[in-house]
């Protein structure tokens, strides 16, 4: 009896980690015509296992490093992106199928919008103090991008990623008022 | 350029052709900026423009007999650049340096502000990749888009669009309104 | 000074390092060697040999290589998807130290 209770309590542990493992992925189910139409196309599927190998192969030193420290503790990674020739290549109201898939401990932390330039979405799935996921939705008339991390993202090492993985600082004024806030 | 010049540079061809080294030592001489300044303004790094470059000329010595003319050669080493260029962007992600690891890089003939200019290559470096291939040839080489076209196998619509969403981000992320 | 002229400016062409040209001739004799041709019956030894061993180790070198450009593979998808997430959030934060500014 005593067996049975101790395998059911781990068995329970496991399927609950596994259902709010579930519950952190954001499955970005977009329809292939998408890829079709794209002049560029990005799809990046990676695991936890992927990400343990990849973490093998990084190096010690510089964005290498940074890459191995953020993806450390992650459980999964997916990016689809897409660059078209043309405005209008897309519904936007095929994000509304992602936005859908938030939960009540997701929280949107930062909303930027415009009409003809890209607007940005970011989304984390907070529990208690902690990040347990990430939803980045970007998108312009030529270009979309979604991103969704799995487990417990560093929100500050990827605040402060400008300057590695070859994204500009974009001017000394946005270094200084950084290190003035 | 005369006819005479013309000539001389069919000649230099012909004789590197007939397996003449030093023949074939002055066309490296004569193109290696070229091709060296289109791989490293690509990728933003001095050592991976120097790999891409000695590749693209070891494969003109291996393919120097279906090269016809001194203009052909010119249209070819900027083709096989760029494809290379473009191909080992897919291969492998390019190591990226910041700009306080430039390092040694070579001198660029006077510009108004070469800090300017360095976050400019590197705003470009980070470019997708047809955008940064379309820009290069583009402002380096002063080809226009159809020849664009020509080199790297695209309509020359795509390259236009190309090229005006390149200038869009590098407007938008250097401040400028456009 | 417009865009346009920064660009020609940023993007002249510049000299090859020193020492270019050397470096190529040099890969272009290294590639021009050819390797000593042995007697016939050497190279169905090495056959016959290379068959035998292929079953063992053979195998697992070729598990290795596989596991190696998985590896690089998985490498370069990190490395695109933090450059893309990184360049979304940076927009983010520019796009709101504008508005507060």
């Amino acid at each position: 009896m005593r067996r049975f209770t101790y395998r059911f309590i781990v068995c329970a542990i496991l399927v609950f980690s596994a259902a709010a493992l579930q519950a952190q992925r954001i499955h970005i189910d977009l329809p292939p015509s998408l890829a079709a139409k794209a002049s560029e196309s990005v799809d990046v599927t990676l695991d936890g296992a992927l990400l343990r190998l990849a973490a093998k192969f990084l190096g010690d030193d510089g964005d290498e490093r940074v890459a191995r420290d953020m993806i450390s503790r992650l459980e999964g990674i997916y990016v689809k992106s897409y660059e078209f020739d043309e405005d209008g290549a897309y519904d936007r109201s095929i994000l509304d199928g992602i936005r859908k898939q938030i939960g009540p401990s997701w929280k949107r932390l930062v909303l930027v919008k415009s009409r003809d330039r890209e607007n940005v979405e970011i989304y984390a799935d907070l529990r208690g103090e902690k990040v347990a996921g990430l939803l980045v939705l970007a998108f312009e008339p030529r270009e979309l991008t979604i991103v969704n991390m799995v487990g417990p993202v560093d929100l500050e090492k990827l605040a402060n990623l400008e300057g590695h993985f070859g994204i500009p600082r974009m001017n000394k004024s946005s270094k200084r008022e950084r290190d003035n806030e | 350029m005369s006819a005479l010049l013309l000539e001389e540079g069919d000649d230099v061809l012909r004789r590197a052709q007939s397996g003449d080294g030093d023949a074939f030592a002055s066309l490296v001489g004569d193109h290696e900026s070229m091709v060296f300044s289109i791989a490293w303004h690509f990728f933003g790094d001095r050592n991976r423009g120097e790999e891409i470059a000695q590749d693209v000329f070891l494969q003109l010595y291996r393919n120097l007999a279906k090269i016809e003319t001194r203009a052909h050669l010119v249209f070819w080493l900027r083709q096989v650049t760029s494809r290379r260029c473009i191909d080992e962007v897919r291969r492998t992600r390019p190591r990226r340096i910041s700009i306080d690891d430039a390092g040694d890089l070579p001198v660029a003939p006077a510009v108004s502000d070469p800090l300017a200019a360095r976050r400019l290559r590197e705003m470009i470096a980070a470019l997708p990749e047809r955008q940064r291939i379309v820009v290069t040839l583009r402002y380096q080489e002063d080809l226009d888009p159809s020849d664009i076209g020509r080199l790297i196998g695209l309509p020359v619509n795509t390259i236009k669009s190309h090229l005006h969403r390149a200038l869009l981000a590098l407007r938008k992320k250097m401040g400028v309104e456009s | 000074m417009s865009l346009e002229t920064e660009l020609k400016n940023a993007l002249r062409r510049v000299p090859a390092p020193e020492g270019f040209a050397n470096r190529v001739l040099e890969r272009v004799r290294n590639a021009e060697r050819h390797p000593a041709r042995s007697p016939w019956w050497r190279a169905v030894a090495a056959t016959f040999l290379l068959a035998a061993i292929l079953g063992g180790w053979g195998a697992h070198e070729m598990i290795e290589r596989r596991q190696e450009r998985e590896g690089q593979r998985a490498r370069e998808q990190v490395l695109l998807a933090l450059r893309i997430t990184g360049e979304k959030v940076a927009h983010a934060q520019r796009g709101v130290r504008h508005i507060t500014r």
